[in-house]
């Protein structure tokens, strides 16, 4: 009995919540949305004779992230390791699925509907990874300096990878970068990985050299304005150069009436660079920074191996993302589509984005605090 | 919750290598970030003023800007004042051009053809040059018939098979046009750029007469494909003012024959300074006309070449230039201020009668002259009126008598009721540049005995004309101020009527008693005392001269004023009339706005179907009497010693007995 209360008292001295993240997520979310609808509302109202249309279908995923985010931050994260290969599994099915009775939007099949709601499994697949990946290696982390089970552990992460690249190429990179980082994390070793990166950028070097829609691609990259399919790229600079150092005022960009195509899509930070220029692009790459040394913090005291990991592959998750859209949308490398965390249009992004956050906060929740009296 | 129970294998601890790499991890983020920072810097710093202009230029083909149509300015009776009309651009897309080559020349052809302002060489020496641009401005401002004849060869495909179609159009736009030219001009207003009003009504209703412009633009789909919609335009609303053009027309022409007739009169130049009128409907506060004789060409606002020669205008700065520009757009009545001289003194009159401080029965006794504080200020007459009621008071202009009034009133009750009246404060008339006079009069604090005693008789404090006209109004219609204004309705494009503007009753200034008595004295004034020069045969007349000495107070300058009501009964109409320096050798005489006022009114009476109501009398019995009871001006300057004011006063006289 008295052991009981002993416990009781112990546990309520562990107590720890991460209002600093939270805040940060409740934020960006907030700002996502005012943006979403700036960029969106025009071309709304002309398509769908709604100007809330896209906010508000916005509005649902990010009530239902911000759901499954109090659920995921309740749930002991160590629930989800026995879990993992079942997840594993079933986004695997579900990517492969999608190929087979997926729903058609330009011109790629990227969703299939589950119960009333459109889904995106490439984005579920995200998610199971980071688990799968953190409980795996949190069974062997002695073999980590082993470069063949490195090997081994890639071998697990390309098939579905692959199925994923079928259609949605972007979503496959990430996921091979959100693998590489966590695998690069737990193991001891640095010269293997940076072996890693040379061959692949030998690689797709060689790759985008030779083959021809690939080449073309890189042709567009270069000179966006002799290429039709260079309109979407070049009218995103051109919002950005327009935008100044302090824009022109929120609600104000001209490129959203219509030149910007999907304007609240992939090229949204494009919107938010015309609207409140320089100024207010760098302070929203710096929230960003903000959320990663968030991440960096919690990851870096986590109660154990398997948390640690789970926040390792979620900040590189974001950390990817935000890196690779703003350098498509700044065209420093070819044209991807990858969508801007929490702002860019996209339910079920958002969802899982929510439902990572909760996962995040459980595990900054069981960090043990340490009173040096 | 959900609290899981881990085998002890399962539990493993991060090593501090694993710490190191996630600093790593999280380093190299922050460096790709960083670098992405500077990327957008150096987009912004290389090619941001580029982008910008390409975003303004995309604008102009992809999509189409719909010109909304500015709303109207109509009179009180529907005569069209200001309006917009329809006028073309004709663009030349010559990349869209480019891609039909066999069509290239048979529609530069048809241009030449269809323009006489067009050559052939010319538009493709042009097309030539420009070969990538979408948007050439070939002719700016064609009229609607002008561009009918391209357009008629652009739809005849069987004559012209080689015309393109979408390679040429054109552009609607609307200019600004002003049916009457000058007239009201300085009511009206101008615009500038086609919608940005600039002075007048265009200015102060701007944003009414303004409507939203529509767009046509392009966007692409879903299937990248190109789509055009069209968002039409939302034209302005219209006002419908207060002015009537008839009687404008007429105050209009009064001013410029007394400004021809005493031009270069007494010296080389104008016939006077500034000379103004206003007209109002005493019972809403409706302005009826507004003049002044620095009227301008609306069509036309930026020239001065009436005003000087070729000579004098190259010779002219930009500054100089810009400030005479200024002189001529503002309205005198609404933007100048002056000491109003006797016409103030209905005011004290009525002031000192609704607070009691008079009965209506007193008596003064003018001696020439009243000694405030050691000063001795003079009144019109150097031998004095002698005795005189309040009503001959008015009649004969006595300033001494209003300088005991005022002594009765005392500065609490006459600055209360400066302030009951308006003076000192804007009337918001509608229509801008409205002058502060606030710290133009005195207030209790800072009025001084002698003070008082000028201001009893209009001297030493400043009004603008609308202030004293709006005031005035109340005096005479049982006391009602209404807010003077310009507009009475506002129709939108379709004409239907949005809003109307009531006569707004702003305050009771004095009671319906005291106002029926100031009538009848300003009555008396016009049929026997100073004001019998304004009288229109066969109408009954109220009103009240004014002659104020204008600084420096060395009786040269003056101006001249009279503001009347008829009929006088029930006032329909309220006309106020000043002359600034009339170009006379002496200008002390009330006679000129007094003449103004009747020439005006001898016309305006009539067309507004008032009817006479006293017999007719014979001219030639009054005219010999008429300058008898005029005026002298005031004299209010404490400076002067007595003896040279009772001098001058004394030479002056007999001219004004004349």
């Amino acid at each position: 009995m008295s052991e009981a209360i002993q416990k009781n008292k112990k546990e309520k001295k562990y107590k720890f919540f991460d209002y600093t993240l939270l805040f940060i997520i409740i934020f960006l979310v907030g700002f996502g949305l005012v943006m979403l609808y700036s960029t969106s509302s025009y071309t709304a109202a002309i398509k769908y004779g709604n100007s809330a249309y896209f906010l508000r279908k916005q509005m649902k995923a990010a009530m239902l992230g911000f759901s499954a985010m109090l659920f995921f931050s309740f749930v002991d994260y160590h629930f989800w390791m026995k879990l993992s290969f079942v997840a594993y599994v079933v986004s695997f099915a579900l990517c492969l699925y999608v190929l087979i009775g997926g729903k058609a939007y330009n011109g790629s099949t990227r969703w299939i509907y589950i119960g009333g709601m459109s889904v995106q499994p490439s984005e579920i697949a995200k998610i199971a990874i980071i688990i799968f990946l953190a409980a795996v290696i949190n069974k062997i982390p002695k073999k980590m300096d082993d470069w063949r089970t490195i090997v081994k552990l890639f071998a697990f992460v390309i098939p579905i990878t692959g199925v994923i690249a079928l259609n949605n190429l972007s979503t496959a990179i990430i996921i091979l970068g959100i693998t590489f980082v966590i695998i690069f994390v737990s193991s001891p070793k640095y010269l293997p990985f940076v072996m890693v990166i040379a061959i692949g950028v030998a690689l797709s070097g060689g790759f985008l050299l030779t083959a021809g829609y690939r080449l073309e691609r890189i042709k567009i990259w270069l000179h966006p304005e002799d290429y039709s399919k260079g309109y979407q790229i070049l009218q995103g600079l051109y919002a950005i150069g327009s935008g100044g150092l302090f824009g022109k005022g929120l609600g104000e960009s001209m490129q959203k009436l219509g030149y910007l195509p999907e304007a609240q899509n992939d090229m949204i930070f494009s919107i938010i660079c015309e609207e409140l220029g320089l100024f207010g692009a760098i302070c929203v790459i710096l929230l960003y920074l903000l959320l990663l040394w968030r991440f960096m913090v919690i990851a870096t005291n986590a109660n154990d191996l398997y948390g640690a990991l789970i926040v390792s592959g979620i900040l590189a998750h974001i950390a990817i993302q935000v890196i690779l859209n703003i350098a498509v949308v700044t065209n420093t490398i070819p044209n991807t589509g990858i969508t801007l965390p929490f702002i860019s249009y996209g339910g079920t992004s958002v969802s899982i984005l929510l439902a990572e956050m909760g996962l995040a906060l459980n595990v900054a929740k069981q960090i043990k605090l340490t009173t040096s009296e | 919750m959900f609290n899981v129970k881990l085998k002890r294998n399962e539990k493993r601890k991060l090593t501090r290598s694993m710490r190191k790499k996630m600093i790593v991890t999280f380093v190299i983020v922050v460096f790709a970030l960083f670098g992405l920072i500077f990327r957008l810097m150096y987009i912004e710093y290389t090619s941001g003023e580029k982008y910008e202009k390409k975003v303004l230029s995309q604008l102009g083909y992809d999509s189409k800007t719909i010109a909304y149509q500015r709303g109207s300015i109509i009179d009180t009776k529907g005569s069209i004042l200001a309006t917009s009309v329809d006028v073309y651009n004709v663009i030349l897309d010559c990349k869209v051009l480019s891609q039909e080559t066999e069509k290239v020349e048979p529609t530069l052809q048809a241009l030449a053809t269809a323009f006489d302002d067009l050559s052939y060489d010319e538009l493709y020496a042009k097309y030539q040059a420009n070969i990538t641009s979408q948007y050439q401005v070939l002719l700016k401002k064609q009229s609607y018939d002008s561009v009918q004849k391209f357009i008629a060869m652009q739809d005849d495909s069987e004559n012209y098979p080689n015309i393109s179609t979408s390679g040429v159009w054109m552009e609607k736009e609307y200019e600004r046009q002003y049916p009457y030219n000058s007239l009201a001009s300085s009511i009206i207003g101008f615009v500038s750029s086609g919608n940005v009003g600039t002075t007048g009504l265009e200015n102060y209703y701007n944003s009414t007469l303004n409507g939203i412009n529509g767009r046509e633009y392009g966007y692409l789909n879903s299937d990248s494909n190109f789509e055009k919609t069209i968002k039409e335009a939302e034209d302005g609303e219209t006002l419908v003012t207060t002015i009537d053009i008839n009687i404008q027309t007429i105050v209009e022409n009064k001013i410029n024959e007394f400004m021809q007739n005493y031009a270069n009169n007494y010296i080389e130049g104008d016939g006077a300074k500034n000379i103004s009128v206003v007209v109002m409907n005493p019972n809403t506060g409706e302005i009826l006309a507004l003049a002044d004789d620095k009227e301008y060409d609306l069509n036309n606002p930026r020239d001065l070449s009436s005003y000087y020669s070729e000579e004098e205008l190259a010779a002219l700065s930009d500054e100089e230039k810009y400030e005479k520009l200024n002189e001529i757009w503002q309205s005198y009545a609404i933007s100048s201020t002056y000491e109003p001289g006797s016409t103030a003194k209905p005011f004290t009159v009525a002031c000192g009668l609704e607070t009691g401080a008079l009965s209506g029965n007193e008596v003064y006794y003018c001696q020439g002259y009243e000694t405030v504080n050691g000063q001795k200020i003079s009144c019109v007459s150097i031998y004095g009126h002698g005795s005189e009621t309040i009503e001959e008071a008015l009649m004969d202009s006595c300033n001494a008598s209003l300088m005991q009034m005022a002594e009765t009133i005392g500065v609490a009750n006459f600055t209360k009721y400066q302030n009951v009246f308006g003076f000192g404060l804007k009337t918001n008339i509608d229509l801008p540049g409205e002058a502060r006079t606030d710290s133009l009069i005195y207030t209790a604090d800072s009025m001084s005995a002698v003070d008082l005693a000028t201001n009893a008789f209009g001297q030493n404090f400043n009004t603008t004309m609308i202030q004293l006209s709006s005031a005035f109004c109340s005096l005479i219609n049982g006391g009602n101020y209404y807010q003077p204004h310009v507009v009475r309705k506002i129709l939108d494009s379709e004409g239907n009527t949005i809003s109307t503007i009531e006569p707004t009753l702003l305050k009771q200034t004095i009671s319906e008693e005291t106002s029926d008595i100031l009538r009848q004295y300003l009555v008396s004034v016009v049929s026997d005392g100073t004001g019998k020069t304004a009288k229109v045969n066969g109408y009954s007349m109220g009103g009240k001269t004014g002659t104020a000495e204008k600084i420096p107070r060395d009786k040269t300058n003056y101006l001249v004023s009279f503001i009347g009501f008829a009929p006088a009964e029930n006032p329909e109409v309220v006309i106020y009339a000043v002359v600034d320096q009339p170009n006379v050798e002496e200008q002390s005489h009330s006679t000129y706005a007094q003449q103004l006022v009747k020439d005006i009114l001898s016309e305006v009476l009539p067309y507004m179907n008032i009817y006479m109501d006293e017999e007719l009398v014979p001219e030639d019995s009054e005219t010999a009497e008429t300058a008898v009871a005029e005026e002298q001006p005031a004299e209010s300057t404490p400076e002067d010693t007595p003896e040279a004011s009772a001098e001058e006063s004394a030479e002056e006289s007999p001219a004004v007995n004349e």
